[in-house]
């Protein structure tokens, strides 16, 4: 068992924790439970394996500076942040760290096992990255100049009103373009968008 | 022939005998001896006539002496005066009223001592007398010849000094410059005090021991429309009505015995209004211990209560938008909090979905989710609940409230702000601490405003040295005291002067308004509010609240 690829994670309120673990049981995918990342530092020694699902905000030490001591240890366990849910800004610094991606609370069990089940299946490749970018990039060629000013601002964390501002267009325009932005790049929210963003600006 | 003058009366009535006697013998006598003998008898008793018509007069003359006596030294003045107004004659009290020798002043006109322009009233008075067989009256003013000035009854009648004389006017004139001068000093006092208690904001009046209004001022008897003349002697419960009568009855009987008594009434008057009154009862105590009458006082607290219910309002309205306001400024926080359960019931209710689907995970761990599942969701409710309590415009209400139970909820309402601040808490809360009356949502504000600007002031600091404690413990002598404590930079001594003034704020998205609000909240509460603060240890702010005792207040 010592062996075995296994969620870890670690969320501060418990009954975000439990619920987060009684869904990995539900799908049958070992998980271990940490309410605080010193927790998690203090038992994850064993076992490196896995994944690490973890809470953005938490009292003493957050997910971010967590991330940040594990790459200074080497350690290269793939990170899913949680996020809460808007929270732009938090989820592009996430994606900025490193994460390999982030969810947003309330969250959508589906891609949350999804993305937990890719990583654990190991099959996050440079291969298949690669491939995602290469998709990626070309819808994002589809984008037309305008729009990719619009995209490249909201994914900063602006709000409409304030991308509306500096680029010195109506609101409504700037709506108009983010959902063609969006259909152009078959996402369904802004959180997609940034994630596409993200793993364009790494190559990049 | 003897000196008939020389002899006594005995020695008279002698010589009668003899003569009688002689006649009596001699009737044989000549008639010019008879005759002789009759003259002499006449002789003497002429004389004896005589002697008792001298006694007569001198006692008249006594008599008339004594009168003069009395007519001159008698200490009112007295004149007559003929038809024309000339001073026939006049008493030496009179004399010296007009300042002259009586034979100076006698076959005088009156009218040189009246005053210019009362010297046609003396001689009107002087025709009524002479014409009616009546007194008559007068007052007047008249000028002695030293230059004195008198304000004088006249009371005359008219009289002759002989049958056949014409009718003088006999005059009687009483001094009534002091009587005048006291009458006028009692009118003006009265005035005074009628000016005096028409200007005061109270209801004053006076009632006698039979209930009786014996004077009330103008603002009495407006209210209880009674014509201001009317007022005296109409009886209290005439003026107040029964029903009103029947309220202060109890009260009056008290007052009437001797007790000052002072109590709060609604008074309903004529024209449909109610008055919120405060009516004092002082018993009137003459020298005999009995008591006269009481001065009721009444002061009308309408307006006063009105204003009060009106700054209360301003409060409330105020502490409500600004509780409004700090939710706004929480509404990420608030979301986040609330974002927790419900991420905890969407995640449950799929675990339960995929359990019952694919048949693995058995019953215990469904109906284990599904018990967290409605767990989270009363943690939600829980949340809405604290919010809309702590956001909800209520009027004022008081109850009676455990300080720790109150703190302790504040500090639920703050939990998320407190975590993602990174504040560590510590809470000393004293056990046994005595319940106070507040209204609760008012002081839950206050500790929610105190902990908000704690957690702001700390961060400029490291989170690690974030330190937050709140303090309960019963303060100083009736009261408790809370306190919240930061281990922020501090406030500079000038700061601290001005943190309560509104719209003072070190804040760039503050409206300065919480700290103001919570002083005026505290205020309200009969507390106090304050801060210390140095610029090692952060800032602790405290307060106050009475403990209120329960068996003066019922008293009252």
């Amino acid at each position: 068992m010592q062996h075995k690829p296994m969620v870890h994670i670690v969320d501060d309120d418990d009954a975000v924790r439990e619920s987060l673990h009684m869904l990995m049981q539900s799908e049958e995918i070992p998980a271990q439970t940490y309410a605080s990342a010193e927790d998690f530092l203090d038992q994850h020694a064993q076992s490196k394996l896995g994944c690490l699902l973890l809470d953005v905000r938490m009292p003493g030490m957050s997910g971010l500076q967590l991330l940040d001591l594990l790459k200074k240890q080497d350690v290269t366990i793939p990170v899913i942040f949680i996020t809460g849910h808007g929270d732009v800004g938090m989820a592009v610094q996430a994606m900025k760290s490193g994460a390999l991606d982030f969810i947003e609370k309330p969250f959508d069990s589906e891609r949350l096992l999804e993305v937990v089940n890719k990583c654990l299946s190991d099959c996050v490749t440079l291969e298949s990255t690669n491939e995602l970018r290469h998709e990626i990039a070309a819808k994002m060629a589809l984008l037309t100049k305008r729009e990719r000013q619009v995209m490249d601002l909201l994914v900063e964390g602006k709000q409409n009103k304030v991308v509306a501002q500096e680029l010195d267009i109506s609101p409504r325009t700037v709506e108009l373009h983010r959902s063609k932005v969006m259909d152009k790049l078959c996402a369904h929210s802004l959180s997609e968008v940034v994630r596409a963003a993200m793993l364009i600006s790494e190559h990049r | 022939m003897l000196e008939l003058e020389k002899l006594s009366r005995q020695a008279l009535l002698e010589q009668v005998r003899l003569l009688k006697t002689q006649l009596a013998k001699g009737s044989d006598t000549s008639n010019t001896e008879t005759l002789m003998h009759d003259l002499r008898m006449h002789q003497i008793e002429l004389e004896m006539q005589k002697r008792g018509l001298r006694e007569a007069q001198q006692q008249l003359e006594q008599t008339r002496d004594l009168y003069a006596e009395l007519y001159d030294f008698a200490p009112v003045s007295y004149v007559t005066l003929d038809e024309k107004g000339i001073i026939e004659n006049i008493n030496l009290t009179g004399a010296a009223m007009l300042g002259k020798a009586r034979a100076q002043i006698v076959g005088q006109p009156f009218s040189k001592w009246i005053v210019k322009s009362d010297v046609s009233r003396i001689f009107s008075h002087l025709r009524t007398t002479l014409q009616l067989d009546v007194k008559v009256t007068d007052e007047l003013r008249l000028r002695s010849a030293s230059g004195q000035l008198y304000e004088v009854r006249l009371e005359s009648i008219r009289s002759r000094n002989a049958i056949n004389k014409p009718f003088v006017c006999r005059c009687i004139i009483l001094d009534v410059t002091e009587y005048n001068r006291a009458k006028n000093e009692v009118t003006r006092q009265a005035r005074q005090l009628r000016l005096a208690t028409d200007a005061l904001p109270v209801l004053i009046a006076y009632i006698d021991e039979y209930e009786q209004h014996l004077f009330a001022n103008k603002m009495y008897t407006d209210w209880f429309a009674v014509a201001f003349d009317d007022i005296t002697g109409k009886s209290l419960s005439k003026v107040w009505g029964k029903n009103n009568y029947l309220k202060i009855s109890a009260h009056l009987k008290n007052s009437l015995s001797g007790m000052q008594v002072t109590f709060d009434m609604e008074l309903p008057l004529n024209d449909n209004q109610i008055k919120s009154v405060n009516m004092t009862l002082i018993p009137d105590i003459d020298t005999d211990k009995h008591v006269c009458g009481v001065i009721a006082l009444i002061s009308d607290n309408t307006d006063r209560f009105e204003i009060e219910a009106l700054d209360r309002k301003r409060l409330l309205d105020a502490a409500h938008i600004s509780r409004l306001s700090s939710m706004g400024e929480m509404a990420s926080e608030i979301a986040h909090e609330l974002n927790q359960p419900l991420a905890a019931i969407s995640i449950y209710s799929d675990a339960c979905r995929r359990m019952i689907k694919s048949g693995k995970g058995g019953q215990d761990s469904v109906i284990q989710s599904l018990i967290d599942i409605s767990s989270q969701a009363e943690r939600a409710g829980a949340v809405i609940r604290r919010i809309r309590e702590f956001t909800s415009k209520k009027e004022l209400s008081l109850d009676m409230t455990d300080i720790n139970e109150l703190v302790q909820e504040t500090v639920q309402l703050l939990a998320v702000e407190l975590r993602s601040h990174n504040v560590q808490l510590t809470l000393s809360l004293e056990n046994g601490l005595p319940l106070i009356c507040v209204d609760k949502i008012l002081i839950e504000q206050v500790i929610f405003n105190l902990i908000h600007n704690a957690i702001e002031a700390m961060n400029s600091i490291e989170e690690s040295q974030r330190l937050l404690q709140i303090n309960t413990s019963a303060g100083g002598k009736n009261e408790i005291e809370v306190s919240i404590e930061d281990s922020g930079p501090g406030l500079p001594v000038e700061q601290i002067k001005q943190i309560f003034t509104p719209f003072h704020t070190t804040k760039a998205d503050g409206m300065g308004l919480g700290l103001a609000i919570s002083k005026s909240i505290i205020d309200a509460h009969q507390g106090r509010l304050w801060a210390v603060s140095n610029e090692t240890s952060g800032t602790i702010f405290s307060f106050t609240i009475p403990i209120e005792n329960l068996e003066e207040d019922s008293a009252t």
